[in-house]
């Protein structure tokens, strides 16, 4: 039976109106993208100001006053809205910058280059026969694809055939991530195909 | 009168130059059709998510989990919502406390959502058993601060608006090894959540994302920096299976593949016939 909840017809007149601009540009898909982008920014500045009367008023209140100099870095953001002054925004977005960089920098050597040698060098090991063909693989193309991106030395016939095979290597590399790709597209629409059939529609 | 020149176009051109629109709508039937009447293709639980799977079934009761995450409403019902509910009933289950941190402004509505309409709760207590806390923007740094000292960085929960030290589940809660493990649901980098968890306090990662993340989930899963992970609505109707919960993803799975056979067929056709008129021409 079809549903009688406001709600779920609020849902199917907006994935529709979505839907409906693969046929062609039309105010109905207009209409439900301008719903979306109102709502979401809508959302997003009640939760930042959740987050900042959470977070930063109970810090102040404890006496923690440093917050203080956050929330007065952060308020330059503001200056984006007068055009005149827009270039002292660029102040805190340089300082949230370096901070993530400086932070990313202390853990990113041991997690992405480290650890993922050390990984690689562990498959060089007896093992069933299927193993080895695999581990080997794995390290064949890893070298190859490092050797893709050698630039300084001059390519001699060993070096060009390695970074043949290295790119090779990354175009499937590529081609999984965008079956994967494709296959997540393909989840938005299975699940609200779900929810018109089984929650709109009222068939199951 | 000029004399009219009629264009003739061969099969082959006619079915290259195919309108989208007829993709659109075979696609559309290939997704409807089992929708409406399940097929019940056999499903496959891939070797990461079981070890992740595996790696919570050893958890001791009492034991608790950290989910970081940064889903969004958009993504929540597509590629999260199989695996989180099955993963989060199955703690429940088997007697494991969790608590909930968000890195998007969209989630601790989810959570609210889930924890309100969606779980099985078996008697578990807000704040004794699980903890909703609040949006916590600034990625890299909000997880360093978190992993640091979380009574620093967070006040107050989101549900309740309490102080967190009120609640008993944060009794000797302090940083990042408090948790025996965290689970991040997101489309973020993975790389962030290892540095500041598991690299910098071997606290055990376990991820799951949207099926778009399978390549950059993949490097740490070898190399043994997370313990396992599920990607999208396969991922997730894999947990359900091995939880023996199956809702949403499962009843997916046939959709996902008959459009994958579509798809296969489509490129395998096109790309069959586009040589044979390069042949032709030749």
């Amino acid at each position: 039976m079809i549903s009688t909840e406001l709600w779920t017809w609020i849902y199917a007149f907006c994935v529709l109106g979505y839907w409906s601009q693969l046929a062609k540009d039309n105010p109905w898909y207009r209409f439900t993208e301008h719903i979306f982008i109102g709502t979401a920014a809508a959302h997003g500045m009640v939760m930042s100001y959740w987050s900042l009367r959470g977070m930063a008023i109970p810090s102040l209140m404890a006496g923690n006053y440093y917050w203080v100099l956050a929330l007065m870095i952060g308020a330059l953001m503001l200056f984006r809205l007068v055009k005149e002054y827009k270039w002292v925004s660029n102040w805190p977005l340089a300082i949230s910058l370096g901070v993530g960089t400086g932070l990313a920098a202390r853990g990113a050597i041991e997690t992405q280059i480290l650890r993922q040698i050390t990984a690689t060098m562990e498959l060089v090991k007896i093992a069933s026969p299927f193993e080895m063909i695999s581990n080997a693989i794995f390290i064949i193309t890893m070298i190859c694809t490092v050797a893709y991106f050698l630039y300084t030395i001059k390519p001699t016939t060993g070096l060009s055939a390695m970074s043949k095979i290295g790119r090779w290597t990354m175009m499937s590399a590529f081609g999984t991530s965008m079956a994967w790709l494709w296959m997540s597209r393909l989840n938005f629409l299975i699940s609200q195909i779900q929810v018109l059939i089984w929650q709109w529609l009222g068939i199951t | 009168m000029s004399e009219e020149k009629v264009e003739t176009k061969s099969l082959i051109d006619k079915v290259l130059d195919l309108d989208p629109k007829v993709i659109f709508i075979l696609l559309a039937i290939v997704l409807v059709v089992p929708t409406v009447r399940p097929i019940g293709f056999p499903i496959a639980v891939s070797p990461y998510t079981m070890d992740l799977y595996n790696y919570i079934e050893n958890l001791e009761p009492g034991s608790l989990v950290l989910f970081w995450n940064n889903m969004g409403w958009g993504w929540w019902p597509a590629e999260y919502r199989p695996a989180t509910i099955a993963l989060t009933q199955y703690l429940i289950d088997n007697d494991i406390k969790f608590i909930s941190v968000s890195g998007g402004p969209d989630d601790p509505l989810i959570w609210d959502h889930i924890v309100t309409n969606l779980l099985d709760l078996k008697g578990y207590a807000y704040g004794v058993d699980y903890l909703v806390l609040g949006y916590l923007p600034g990625l890299e740094a909000a997880k360093s601060s978190f992993a640091t000292d979380i009574h620093a960085l967070v006040k107050i929960d989101y549900m309740e608006g309490k102080p967190i030290d009120q609640f008993p589940i944060m009794d000797g809660v302090n940083d990042a090894t408090s948790f025996d493990l965290v689970i991040e649901i997101s489309s973020t980098p993975a790389e962030i959540i290892i540095r500041q968890f598991y690299t910098a306090y071997d606290t055990p990662v376990g991820l799951i994302g949207s099926a778009g993340m399978f390549s950059d989930f993949l490097p740490f899963y070898a190399a043994n920096q997370i313990v396992g992970f599920t990607c999208g609505l396969r991922g997730g109707a894999e947990y359900e299976y091995l939880t023996n919960r199956p809702r949403w993803g499962i009843a997916a799975l046939d959709c996902l593949s008959t459009s994958h056979i579509l798809m296969v067929i489509l490129i395998c056709v096109s790309n069959a016939l586009y040589l044979i008129k390069k042949w032709k021409v030749m």
